[in-house]
């Protein structure tokens, strides 16, 4: 590679997560087929795609839970079965996952018992996180106790305390009224400008994927593949009752 | 107020009930000779007599002892074994039908064997607890490890938990409701089966005063110690088993 060429890969901003030709069989069905697609560092990607057409699938491959049967998945440049650093990308599934017998801290703490922080450091930063997404106050509750939205929260948190620099979540704000919504908005898009954290994010809705990525990506179903890549340049804050923004959902329906 | 007015209303029924039967076997007792069915009066004399003789104490923590050493090796193998089949589906259809015919085993054959194999000895009731208690323990504990959601796995694999972690922080904790249940499920057999192997089996201990008080018709002994047993069982129920449910499980939602 020649320095000319460092420097462009470099302003193009290294990719966090990069898929090549990535297809994956259950039994005899071909649920993803020849999925090729870049997530930038400090990009945020949206997939939309209709029910049942491979997103969780594609997020259970990329982070390293399920085998697949075509194609490489690459992160941070390296091929994914050589990678390692595994620990700096956060998962958060579609389901909230909260441990029924650990309270709320204890289920953040979780995230934070593979690595080598005391009890003390664990519930500190575990507060931290949960203050940030509203749920000091119940942070010593049983996962019974909450409500869905919060459940939903919690399992940010959960995500949220291991500071990954590589995010995937999967519909992760589906439960959540408009303003609480729109307030863990503001959050993702405050980690990606202030630590460029890169996130792969599933949503069934539109206006989010607007409001949030700077790429979108529809997948067509059966076999999942890419149908269409949306850029979005539109400035921050978007406000979906600016014409602008408003327009570009508009559009964005049409393809769904 | 109302939960007040309820807790009042229950102790009210149960001192109703207790003093309707008390009636009912005194009245009982007054159409029958005392070899047949002592009187209340009679058996609270026993009782009396009882915790008077020396050997008293000696007898009771002899079966304890007994029920213990049983139960806590039932647990232990139980839960190990248990944990081993859950994990590994070949080993699980091999030894299947072992745990059949363990099952279909009854504790007054597993008594003859003992006493066969072990004579008059602790071994022999030990033994016969653990039999019992153990494959109960065992299918619960297997059953469990089954019902572990793959979800929180796959959860604690996304967070590169080590197998041993797995274990620790899903797997344990999945189980844990079913290994209490079954734990109180064989506790009770094996406090009752004990007493069946002691009769044959000892020369000390619960069971074998039943039987002694039984060969000498001294039938108020034997009512004694069955009152003293329903009274300890009670007793550990609503003071060991109780509260140690309510704390290990506070994170059940109570409907
Ligand atoms: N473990 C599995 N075994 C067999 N088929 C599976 C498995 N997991 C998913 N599938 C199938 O793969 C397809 C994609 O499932 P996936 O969960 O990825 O969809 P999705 O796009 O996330 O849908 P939704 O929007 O409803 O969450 C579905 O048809 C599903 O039935
Ligand atoms: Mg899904």
């Amino acid at each position: 590679m020649t320095t000319e060429e460092k420097t462009k890969t470099k302003t193009l901003g290294k990719a966090a997560i990069s898929l090549n030709g990535v297809g994956k069989k259950f039994s005899n069905t071909q649920v993803l087929e020849g999925i090729s697609l870049d997530v930038s560092e400090g990009e945020i990607v949206a997939l939309l795609g209709r029910s049942g057409c491979g997103k969780s699938t594609l997020l259970n491959i990329i982070s390293g839970l399920l085998p697949f049967d075509q194609g490489t998945v690459s992160i941070e440049g390296v091929i994914s079965k050589n990678y390692t650093d595994w620990h700096s990308i956060a998962y958060m599934f579609q389901e909230d996952r909260l441990l029924p017998w650990r309270s709320i801290i204890e289920n953040v703490c979780l995230s934070l018992e593979t690595g080598s922080s005391s009890f003390n450091e664990r519930r500190q930063r575990a507060m931290k996180v949960l203050k940030i997404v509203g749920l000091e106050q119940v942070a010593h509750a049983w996962p019974y106790q909450l409500s869905g939205g919060m459940r939903s929260r919690a399992a940010l948190a959960r995500s949220l305390v291991i500071n990954p620099s590589i995010l995937l979540m999967d519909e992760p704000f589906s439960k959540l009224d408009p303003l609480t919504r729109s307030l863990m908005h503001t959050e993702v898009l405050r980690l990606q400008r202030e630590r460029k954290v890169s996130v792969l994010l599933v949503t069934h809705d539109v206006e989010e994927a607007v409001v949030l990525a700077d790429r979108i990506v529809v997948l067509a179903p059966s076999p999942g593949r890419v149908a269409t890549i949306e850029p979005n340049q539109l400035s921050h804050p978007r406000v979906p009752t600016d014409p602008l923004v408003a327009e570009k959902i508009r559009q964005l329906r049409l393809k769904v | 107020m109302s939960i007040i007015n309820q807790h009042w209303s229950l102790i009210l029924q149960r001192l109703v009930l207790v003093s309707v039967f008390v009636i009912v076997w005194w009245l009982a007792s007054l159409q029958m000779p005392a070899f047949i069915l002592p009187g209340p009066q009679r058996v609270i004399e026993a009782v009396r007599r009882l915790f008077e003789t020396p050997s008293f104490l000696n007898d009771v923590s002899a079966t304890f002892r007994r029920v213990l050493l049983g139960f806590t090796l039932a647990m232990i193998v139980g839960a190990t074994l248990g944990l081993l089949l859950g994990a590994n589906k070949i080993l699980a259809r091999f030894f299947e039908p072992v745990l059949a015919v363990i099952n279909t085993v009854s504790s007054a054959i597993w008594a003859i064997f003992a006493i066969i194999w072990f004579g008059i000895s602790d071994a022999t009731t030990v033994f016969v607890v653990f039999m019992t208690a153990m494959p109960l323990i065992l299918t619960n504990v297997w059953q469990g490890v089954q019902t572990v959601d793959r979800q929180y796995i796959q959860l604690a694999l996304s967070l590169r938990m080590s197998k041993l972690a797995i274990l620790r922080k899903i797997v344990f904790p999945s189980i844990l409701p079913y290994f209490f249940s079954s734990a109180r499920l064989a506790f009770g057999f094996g406090w009752r089966v004990s007493l069946v192997a002691e009769t044959i089996g000892a020369s000390e201990g619960i069971g074998y005063r039943l039987r002694q008080a039984a060969d000498l018709v001294q039938t108020d002994q034997v009512f004694a110690w069955t009152l003293l047993l329903v009274m300890m069982m009670l007793f550990i129920e609503s003071s060991v088993l109780k509260p140690l449910e309510k704390r290990l499980f506070r994170w059940k939602a109570t409907t």
